[in-house]
């Protein structure tokens, strides 16, 4: 028997409708003796049929629009994160905001500083004169405290409150 | 049936003031959103609050919508992407909702249809999800393959890469399953 070579790639685009008549015709004639290849087509099609079958658009009721209409003004929970995401981030912030805020006052940051004088720089020149700044890591630690502060408001108030209201909101009809 | 123009025209009044036009909008593409989101989270209930929310996130983001493709295709994606992000918000295992197999007053032939049609339901579940998906729209006659592979974010090129991919696997867990099943007996 003649050794023939038929991928999945064309069984499957002889399945999906695809070619001229003469070039189906010409498939099924080529693998017609090999039960191999019969077989492989005989699963695709299995395949192909029942993808087929299940591919119907599903019909919703006109109920469907009125709650839409209904719900227009109503603020669809952000994607970003998850409650339970976005209470573990929270618990992350205030946790390290603590511990920051724990060392500062233990007085860890205390002998951390240093001044930046801008005139040994780029900027040295006899014309202007550029202020020396002192360099403070409580300082910065102070306002990276800060920053994880508001942060963690915005995520209480996306994350947490917001769907909760939300949802007791949508419970009550509101 | 409204065209295209008629549709511009249409959220533009919408975004004039008249959100009571929404509902034509709404009405015209119900069906399909529900059916992608159907296609993604598996369940019912939820599908119809991915696709509530979807045409609500549409509406809030009406003016942003540029025209350079379909409103269709926009707002599919959006739906398409609200429930993606709803799954893995809920982590949502996919469950097929056709599993049982009433065998009463069947023949041969139709018995063994549908225990193919299990297994290959069963397989589908299976697949990656980006397979699974597209594998799904692709055979949903009404949606074309560019405004699927719009849809999902994808070039046309890899949806096809994703269908051929997908049907092969399913082909071959077929086979698997059967052989097993034949051996069992």
């Amino acid at each position: 028997m003649e050794s023939i070579k038929i991928s999945d790639e064309q069984l499957l685009s002889y399945l999906d409708g695809n070619g001229t008549d003469a070039e189906r015709k010409a498939l099924i004639e080529k693998i017609a003796n090999n039960q191999t290849h019969l077989n492989r087509l005989k699963e695709l099609e299995a395949v192909h049929l029942i993808l087929k079958n299940q591919a119907g658009v599903e019909q919703l009721s006109k109920v469907f629009t009125n709650k839409v209409m209904a719900g227009l003004h109503r603020q669809v929970s952000s994607n970003l994160l998850s409650p339970k995401n976005g209470l573990l981030l929270l618990i992350g912030l205030v946790i390290a905001s603590a511990l920051a805020l724990l060392l500062a006052s233990t007085g860890v940051f205390d002998q951390w500083h240093t001044l930046i004088n801008f005139n040994n720089g780029i900027l040295k020149t006899d014309w202007v004169k550029t202020p020396t700044v002192s360099y403070d890591i409580k300082f910065v630690v102070k306002i990276i405290v800060m920053i994880n502060a508001l942060l963690a408001l915005i995520l209480l108030d996306r994350t947490i409150l917001r769907p909760l209201f939300q949802k007791r909101a949508d419970r009550l009809g509101l | 049936m409204i065209t295209t123009t008629q549709e511009y025209s249409l959220i533009d009044r919408v975004i004039a003031g008249e959100e009571a036009q929404y509902a034509v909008l709404v009405d015209k593409y119900k069906s399909y959103a529900f059916t992608i989101a159907l296609k993604v989270v598996g369940n019912r209930a939820e599908a119809e609050e991915i696709a509530q929310d979807g045409f609500i996130k549409a509406f809030h983001y009406l003016k942003k919508f540029n025209r350079e493709a379909k409103f269709s295709t926009w707002l599919y994606r959006i739906v398409f992407n609200t429930a993606i992000s709803y799954k893995r918000k809920n982590k949502i295992q996919f469950q097929s909702i056709e599993n049982h197999i009433e065998y009463a007053g069947k023949s041969d032939d139709e018995i063994e249809k549908e225990e193919k049609k299990k297994f290959v339901t069963k397989a589908i579940e299976k697949l990656t999800e980006a397979d699974r998906v597209a594998v799904q729209l692709y055979y949903i006659k009404e949606f074309s393959l560019e405004e699927t592979a719009e849809m999902l974010g994808q070039n046309i090129n890899t949806l096809k890469v994703r269908v051929h991919r997908a049907r092969q696997r399913l082909a071959d867990e077929l086979k698997k399953i059967l052989k097993e099943e034949a051996l069992t007996l």
